[in-house]
């Protein structure tokens, strides 16, 4: 890749000027770029819905929050983490660097890649709609169901049920869009010598991912089209009165939500897998095993789908073959774990912010998958399902797993993107007191769980309020410490120290030998990789 | 390890065989998508009496 | 720097050990956390499983301790070694990296021994769950007779417990009597608001009780952690569970499925008592319920001011949780009452809606004839919607 080459691409392919270049983007940078942007925006977003849960919860009795406007705020703030903020950013991350590491031009479907990204605003305007419906006449009732939607509660909710269908069938579009390109770009436009056990298992992460998408988002598709023709065609899918029967919702919802916390973990997991070792030193260990562990990881997650469903009055065959299936997970994934901690033994480690998140993140996303483990045993769960020790469990395997290995991501791109370090320093404050906020929030309520406080409740006895107040200010301090994170973004795009191609000192692969920030195209002449 | 390989191998703009292979890919895996939510749609079908409200 | 002789990373003048004491610290900790706080909480602060009063409460408190105590051994073990190479493995100590590391027997056998380590702890986790979700699961089928030796697998009682919005109703089939469950107002339930309820479910110690469970509208749960059990209500649908009361006591629960605005306010209250003071209050209530049946099909006439009380406490009892005590209601969801046109329009149109229901409104018909006159009669004429109107059992009877 020679500096005249580059030139020349660039005075014949510079970036079109004002909002065209964005509106009708085909580059994988650019709208890598406004995924993230977007991501950040839910991310507050849905970080409000947060600060409103906790504030209200701060106290015993109801004091700022009816309380169906507090169950949808509940519902909301699962919404936007998850499809607006942590899947976003994810498909920012991927769309950025993907094409950089396996050395392509750009995604294998250009246009397809911009329809997939602007799909989302008009999303997110669907699930603001639904939230704002309700405070209109003939607005109906808001969407108190929580991000399950089990009907038949979710058959009676008003109009705005309908608004957040339409927004989840957009959501989906846009997901099965993107996976295919993904999918096609990493199968077919490896760049010469590539071969698919050569490229950084990031891609490798976001193939699984991809695949894991299509094979479910679609299922989700097909029980949210049945609850809207329950609600308006007069079918009873979900009636049983009609013949149907409510709980079959909640198989296709769980058979589309548990790979879906696979999909949310699998990107931050490949962040760490580029992240890990380059700040070590020394490569990952265990390439092989970690694919493997990986492939296993997503298979078993298609089989196992019930757990989160244990009271519904399975049969006990049923109800131990989704147990024993839970449990075995914990074979691959605490491999996985295992591989990264190898891969930091007799390293030679220095802790830059993103590495401080990697570390974090294996510690206490192990302490998540452990809880899980004890939610697997159905005698157990039957206490815990349901009650806030569940909230726990999962909020310290998604934090960990998915937004803080989409912080390591951030910092450790941001060089690239941008062209500029960001500043450490500040980074490294955000880096305590987010981690520590997170654990004040989020560890008493372990003990909320299993002393018996249930979720999704706007109001609870006396008896819980020392925990709940513990984990309010806990939120306040993890809530305001993302100002600070997107005040070191905001400065690092504006300026900083100069960043090298390689911009960090172990960091290996195609992405490192391009110019931080690259040109509006590369890899137009593809490396040959040997 | 990276030195320059035939311009423009990787860009489907100039390489129609990668651009049907992209787009041959990228059909299959959306008609399978589809296929998998009509599915789960049809499974339940002959098991409920719609309409019957 | 570099020692020339060595290729030792000469170690840097400015405190690196910053971060080596903020990571120990951070480590030091969590650590303390997962194990110091926990036994704290077990003991004093009742921050665990309350007291088990059934056998199976009790397997499933042991399951808990033993996988909190493989997790906690788990945690200590990662967390030791990550932050034994976070503090050795590290740059500024020298240390450099083992390239070789991969290939030594570690990393040629590890990803099998790892696995097989981390089967091994599911089998035994599994292993101990057997038991208890065995013993747990399949409620019994069959009834006990007389000579039914203790450990057979059968039902000495049915209860049948319906959810609603919001309350609980609790048919003991056997004992032809029917208990509705619903919460006490914070006024009168003080510190225990959210966890008393005006009719618990009163239960025998040491007998087998099969539980049947549905819902009336949505999915609600019936759990109570001191029995160990949590089960769904679904809509059309029967689940079932069984318990067996080992010690007397009041057992406080909630429903456990989100099922609409007040999933926070729809307590569960188990009295568990003697077989003596169980059969007492069956008697009562077989009492009451003849009582009022006999009250409701008795041809008096009854008077405004006896129609008003009665339909006061039947109001307040019933109605409020949506129209609230004020009549305001909480719009849009609930209309008010109070100057509304039901309750101030056409009789025959409010006794109708009553009856039948609309929308979320439930059907009431199930209310006896005299609750029903007297509810009425006390929301056309409370807060200022005076219509004078005074509605008899007898015209219920006829509106049916």
């Amino acid at each position: 890749m020679t500096a005249a080459t580059m030139t020349h691409d660039e005075a014949h392919h510079g970036p079109p000027k004002g909002i065209r270049r964005w509106l009708f983007s085909t580059n994988h940078k650019d709208i890598g770029t406004m995924y993230l942007v977007f991501a950040l925006i839910m991310l507050f977003l849905g970080g409000l819905s947060a600060m409103a849960i906790r504030a209200e919860l701060f106290m015993p009795g109801i004091q700022l929050l009816e309380p169906d406007l507090y169950n949808n705020i509940v519902t909301n703030h699962a919404y936007i983490m998850i499809f607006g903020a942590v899947m976003p950013a994810a498909a920012g991350l991927a769309n950025w660097m993907i094409p950089l590491m396996i050395g392509a031009p750009d995604m294998a479907l250009p246009r397809m890649n911009n329809l997939s990204f602007w799909i989302l605003p008009a999303a997110a305007v669907m699930l603001v709609l639904s939230f704002i419906v309700p405070f209109f006449p003939e607005g109906g009732s808001q969407i108190n169901t929580g991000w399950t939607i089990y009907p038949p509660l979710s058959v009676k909710v008003g109009p705005a049920m309908d608004f957040l269908i339409f927004a989840l069938h957009l959501l989906g579009i846009s997901s099965v869009l993107a996976s295919i390109n993904i999918i096609v770009t990493i199968l077919n436009m490896r760049a010469p010598g590539m071969t698919l056990f050569r490229m950084p298992m990031f891609c490798w992460t976001w193939l699984v991912t991809a695949f894991l998408l299509i094979l479910v988002v679609p299922v989700l598709a097909g029980g949210i089209t049945m609850l809207l023709f329950d609600r308006h065609f007069g079918t009873s899918f979900f009636d049983a009165a009609g013949g149907g029967d409510p709980v079959l919702f909640q198989h296709l919802f769980w058979f589309f939500g548990h790979p879906e916390v696979y999909i949310l973990l699998l990107p931050s997991i490949g962040v760490l897998a580029q992240v890990i070792p380059t700040f070590a030193r020394k490569p990952l260990f265990g390439y092989k095993s970690l694919v493997g562990a990986m492939l296993i990881v997503a298979t078993l997650g298609m089989v196992v789908w019930a757990h989160h469903q244990y009271t519904i009055g399975m049969s006990m065959g049923a109800v131990n073959y989704f147990m024993i299936g839970t449990i075995l997970i914990s074979i691959p994934v605490g491999l996985m774990v295992f591989n990264f901690i190898a891969t930091m033994w007799r390293g030679s480690m220095t802790f830059e912010t993103p590495m401080l998140f990697a570390v974090a993140i294996l510690v206490m996303f192990t302490f998540g998958g452990l809880t899980g483990v004890m939610l697997a045993v159905i005698p157990a769960d039957i206490q815990y399902h349901d009650s806030m020790f569940v909230v726990a469990h999962f909020h310290y395997v998604l934090l960990p797993g998915a937004v803080f290995g989409l912080f390591a991501g951030v910092f450790y791109w941001l060089p690239k993107w941008t062209g500029h370090m960001y500043d450490e320093k500040l980074a490294k404050l955000f880096f305590w007191i987010n981690v520590i906020g997170f654990n004040i929030t989020f560890f008493p309520q372990h003990f909320l769980g299993l002393a018996g406080m249930p979720r999704r409740i706007v109001d609870y006895n006396m008896a819980f309020t020392e925990f709940n107040m513990i984990s309010s200010i806990g939120a306040l301090i993890f809530g305001l410490s993302h100002l600070l994170f997107l005040y070191i973004i905001v400065k690092t795009i504006r300026g900083g120290k100069k960043a090298e191609a390689r911009a960090w000192e172990g960091a290996e692969g195609l992405e490192w030998e391009v110019p931080s920030p690259p040109p509006f195209h590369t890899w137009e002449t593809a490396p040959v990789v040997r | 390890m990276t030195t320059g390989g035939g311009e423009g191998m990787n860009d489907p703009r100039e390489n129609p065989r990668l651009r049907r292979r992209n787009l041959l890919l990228a059909w299959l895996l959306g008609i399978f998508a589809v296929l998998v939510m009509l599915y789960s749609i049809r499974f339940i079908w002959p098991h409920v009496d719609i309409f019957s409200r | 720097m570099t020692n020339e002789t060595t290729g030792r990373e000469i170690r840097q003048r400015r405190g690196v050990t910053d971060t080596m004491r903020m990571k120990k610290w951070r480590g030091w900790l969590a650590f303390g956390l997962l194990t110091g706080i926990a036994p704290v909480a077990l003991a004093e602060y009742g921050l665990n499983f309350p007291e088990p009063a059934t056998p199976i409460a009790r397997e499933i408190f042991d399951l808990h301790m033993l996988t909190t105590k493989i997790v906690t051994v788990l945690m200590i073990i990662a967390m030791a070694i990550i932050f034994y190479s976070v503090y050795t493995h590290r740059k500024s100590r020298g240390y450099q990296p083992d390239l070789h590391f991969h290939k030594g027997w570690f990393g040629t056998w590890s990803w099998v021994l790892v696995p097989v380590m981390v089967l091994g702890i599911d089998l035994t986790i599994a292993g101990s769950a057997q038991s208890a979700l065995e013993r747990m699961w399949d409620a019994p089928k069959k009834r006990c007779t007389a000579d039914s030796p203790p450990e057979e697998k059968c039902y000495d009682m049915i209860v049948k417990v319906i959810g609603h919005q919001w309350w609980w109703e609790f048919q003991y089939p056997d004992e032809g009597i029917i208990v509705e469950s619903r919460f006490v107002p914070k006024e009168k339930a003080g510190d225990l608001y959210l966890r008393e309820v005006d009719n618990p479910l009163v239960l025998p110690v040491g007998k087998k009780i099969r539980f049947l469970h549905t819902s009336a509208d949505v999915n609600h749960a019936f759990w109570v952690p001191e029995l160990g059990m949590k089960k769904d209500a679904i809509a059309g649908y029967i689940t079932e569970t069984w318990a067996q009361l080992d010690r007397e006591g009041t057992f406080r629960g909630q429903c456990a499925e989100l099922c609409g605005t007040w999933h926070a306010r729809m307590p569960i209250v188990v009295a568990s008592v003697s077989e003596d003071e169980f059969r007492e209050w069956v008697a009562m209530k077989q009492e009451e319920k003849a009582r009022a049946a006999a009250e409701a099909s008795a041809d008096k006439v009854w008077s405004r001011d006896e129609l008003m009380a009665k339909g006061k406490t039947v109001y307040e009892t019933k109605c409020a949780a949506c129209h609230q005590v004020t009549g305001l209601g909480l719009p849009p969801a609930f209309p008010p009452l109070k100057g509304s046109k039901i309750a101030t329009g056409p009789l025959g149109d409010h006794i109708r809606l009553v009856l039948d229901g609309k929308g979320n409104m439930p059907a009431w018909a199930s209310l006896n004839d005299l609750e029903l006159a007297a509810v009425i009669t006390y929301e056309r004429n409370a807060w200022g919607n005076d219509t004078g109107d005074v509605v008899q059992p007898a015209d219920i009877r006829a509106a049916r």
